[in-house]
């Protein structure tokens, strides 16, 4: 399988890599798909997503912009699979861990979302808040 | 012709008679699943026809089996009413789609007003409908759709701890939780409300 292009998470302004797909159990329960247009994107979408919200309200994982491909030749957003929704979809189907790699490569690897980089942030997601954070500092393998 | 059903050689011929019958319905259904002439003619074009030998060596095989199935056929209707049936549970295997609930992650019966009431979402910055369910309010609808009415259907509240194996899950990362139509014990359905990829 071949490495897979990564979605996007903006965190406190920065834009990140998200080796993670959030989207995926929505999709699945609302019995969307996408057509894949290349062998690094089989899931057929790329999504940006943003931490918003406070200390006070708690914070949250959305949806912010979407590039989806209904078919080979129609590209869809938001506004078609969340009509009403152009400010951000809270990802309230989402329970689970989500990896932002950061920092240098150490090791490409030619398959799905399994690259080493230096530093993995992972946050803790329930039910589409954020709940836990955690920083692996990661080692070349030799 | 008088028959004499106290004589066992009378027996004897129906029995056989019986068993001819059996075997020529089944040399009947075994010539139904014959390739078709156009595939015939395509194998011979390609040289996969059959040769001599092949044709002597059906020829045999069948004599066997019809008179195996003359002189056996009480056994031989029970072993094809097995694997009949052995067929058709294989097939429902196959058909039954494969639920990531198992019926030991049912955890509680609900009613479908309690499953609206606990499914409010809790949104930091309150832009997700006020529905049940919230953005899967639509995907409720149609399982509920699809639920049906017979009053042995149960929703039950499901939830896979995070590390199970299931369905095409293999080892998540995170809990899944949802709902789940149980009927007589048995999972028929599922909304799924929280998962991880």
């Amino acid at each position: 399988m071949t490495a897979q292009v990564s979605e996007t998470l903006i965190y406190h302004g920065k834009e990140l890599m998200m080796f993670s797909n959030p989207l995926d159990p929505y999709l699945r329960a609302a019995g969307i798909s996408f057509e894949s247009m290349n062998t690094a994107n089989w899931r057929g979408y790329e999504g940006t997503w943003e931490i918003k919200g406070s200390e006070a309200t708690g914070e949250g994982l959305y949806l912010v912009r979407l590039e989806a491909n209904r078919s080979f030749d129609e590209i869809v957003g938001l506004a078609e699979i969340f009509p009403g929704f152009p400010d951000g979809v809270f990802a309230h189907w989402f329970s689970g861990e989500i990896r932002l790699p950061q920092g240098d490569l150490l090791e490409y690897v030619h398959g799905g979302y399994a690259s080493q980089y230096e530093y993995d942030l992972f946050l803790e997601i329930k039910k589409g808040l954020v709940v836990s954070k955690r920083a692996v500092h990661n080692k070349a393998r030799s | 012709m008088n028959i004499h059903w106290n004589d066992w050689i009378t027996w004897l011929y129906a029995y056989l008679g019986i068993g001819l019958i059996t075997a020529l319905t089944f040399y009947g259904f075994s010539l139904k699943d014959r390739p078709t002439k156009f595939v015939r003619d395509m194998r011979s074009a390609l040289g996969f026809g059959k040769t001599l030998k092949d044709h002597l060596q059906d020829i045999l095989v069948y004599s066997i089996a019809m008179v195996a199935i003359c002189v056996g056929w009480p056994g031989f209707l029970i072993w094809a009413a097995l694997k009949k049936r052995e067929d058709r549970m294989r097939e429902l295997e196959v058909e039954e789609p494969d639920y990531l609930c198992k019926p030991e992650y049912l955890i509680r019966k609900v009613t479908l007003i309690e499953a609206e009431q606990e499914n409010r979402i809790t949104d930091p910055l309150g832009l997700t409908p006020n529905l049940p369910f919230g953005h899967l309010n639509a995907a409720w609808g149609k399982f509920l759709a699809e639920f049906g009415l017979e009053a042995e259907n149960e929703l039950w509240f499901f939830e896979v701890p995070k590390g199970s194996s299931t369905g095409e899950y293999d080892m998540f990362d995170g809990p899944i939780s949802g709902y789940a139509k149980v009927v007589n014990g048995k999972v028929m359905g599922e909304f799924v409300i929280e998962a991880s990829e």
